[in-house]
């Protein structure tokens, strides 16, 4: 089944890139120096390492046999960081990510890959034709909204439900003023532990 | 292994002269050409594509080698490999029957790949090439169409570089009871509507799945390559052992 998994994932790698590169041929095309060139991307949540093989489309393989121009090995969180625009230095200094080889080639794909924008209605409007494509977008963005209003909400409905119905658990306010009051006390403490000092260095000084 | 008597041989269950078999066999394949791909696609579930991405790895294709895509058909396989062999590698796309080839050239040439791949129209069991020249054959889904099998892998190893390997990628026996009978239904049953429905040709697709039954099993192909002088030769069962993947190398 692994070997099934391995093929699927390589596979689904490799038509996802294929439509990146297919809706900005131009910003691919610019990367012809990276032609030829390997990255092998090792995930610490995957056994077998990737292989991304940079051509006129970009190749992913799961067992690769020729020189590996890059090799880095890292988490996926921080792949997506990097995405994201995270300073490759710093993830090397924190020793979240590791590479040997050559630096440039990561850089350049990184770069790309931040810089491409993907358009999901794009591919889908070949499908389905411009306006069922807009709906669908507009439907799915509206989903997305909702569905994070009602996780707020239930958030909510379940702190009151806890702090209000059922006593659960304290309210806000009640909880501020316990710190408070904790305060006082620890104050308190200190002002008694200082006067018993203080009484007791004048005894001693008495006897 | 030489199929039937010395001048008959096998055309799916019937039994043909075998000068006839390559001819029957093309005129098979001229009549399903255009409409190749989507058929694979629908017979297979588009698994046909996990079998060959399969094969894709375990070649080991590496930038300047020289690859020889046998049988190529619509040049799925051609298609990977000219991206991973690069502008200094080169691969040979090679069919016996025309119609396929220029189905695989028009689109591999649609999809921009041009410039390391090369057609050549050619019998395998004759390769019309120099001696130790190519990295990698390939063979995939055309074994099993060629009249006489022993010569064909000779000519493959003849063909093949010291250190090059073979593969090739066929039906086979598949492994449990319970997968036969399911299979066997579909092949038989299903396989030959469906034929009929998308390329109004039962015939051909009966063809398809008689040929498979015809086609010996893992362990013979197994033997037969060693027969012809591949060394360290092995096979990969995948989905159940319906499709076989098989690997020698030349020494």
């Amino acid at each position: 089944m692994k070997r099934e998994f391995a093929l699927l994932l390589s596979a689904g790698l490799e038509a996802a890139l294929k439509q990146l590169i297919d809706q900005s041929p131009d910003e691919y095309a610019k990367l012809r120096s990276i032609h030829g060139k390997v990255l092998c991307i090792q995930l610490s949540q995957l056994s077998w390492p990737l292989y991304l093989v940079f051509a006129r489309e970009i190749q992913v393989l799961g067992r690769y046999e020729g020189e590996v121009t890059t090799r880095v090995n890292a988490d996926i969180t921080t792949l997506y960081q990097l995405t994201e625009g995270a300073n490759l230095t710093e993830l090397i200094k924190e020793d979240k990510l590791s590479i040997e080889g050559d630096l440039n080639l990561l850089q350049i794909f990184s770069h790309f890959i931040q810089h491409v924008e993907f358009d999901f209605a794009e591919p889908i409007s070949k499908y389905l034709g411009d306006a069922p494509t807009h709906l669908l977008t507009q439907g799915a963005k509206q989903a997305k909204s909702d569905i994070a209003k009602v996780f707020t909400k239930s958030r909510s409905h379940i702190g009151q439900l806890t702090t209000e119905e059922y006593k659960l658990a304290p309210h806000k306010i009640e909880f501020i003023h316990l710190s408070d009051r904790i305060e006082d006390l620890v104050a308190d403490t200190h002002a008694m532990e200082k006067r018993i000092n203080h009484l007791q260095d004048r005894a001693k000084a008495k006897t | 292994m030489s199929e039937g008597t010395q001048n008959s041989t096998h055309f799916g269950y019937k039994t043909v002269e075998a000068e006839q078999k390559a001819d029957m066999v093309a005129g098979v394949f001229h009549s399903v050409a255009a409409k190749y791909d989507i058929m694979n696609d629908v017979m297979s579930f588009g698994i046909h594509r996990m079998w060959k991405r399969f094969t894709i790895e375990s070649a080991g294709a590496r930038p300047g080698m020289k690859v020889l895509d046998l049988a190529g058909g619509t040049g799925d396989l051609t298609a990977k490999f000219s991206h991973l062999v690069g502008d200094k590698g080169q691969v040979t796309l090679a069919d016996i029957n025309d119609s396929m080839l220029k189905v695989g050239r028009e689109k591999l040439r649609d999809k921009g790949i041009v410039g390391n791949v090369n057609y050549v129209q050619a019998n395998a069991e004759a390769l019309p090439f120099p001696d130790n020249h190519f990295d990698i054959i390939t063979i995939a889904f055309g074994l099993r169409n060629v009249t006489d099998k022993d010569s064909a892998i000779r000519s493959m190893l003849r063909v093949l570089k010291p250190g090059g390997k073979l593969l090739i990628l066929e039906f086979s026996k598949p492994q449990h009871d319970v997968m036969r009978k399911v299979y066997d239904l579909y092949s038989f049953k299903i396989l030959p509507k469906m034929g009929s429905l998308i390329t109004q040709d039962a015939e051909s697709y009966e063809y398809l799945a008689e040929s498979i039954r015809m086609h010996p099993d893992q362990d013979t192909l197994k033997g037969m390559m060693v027969d012809a002088g591949f060394e360290q030769v092995e096979y990969t069962n995948m989905t159940d052992g319906i499709v076989a993947l098989h690997k020698g190398y030349k020494f």
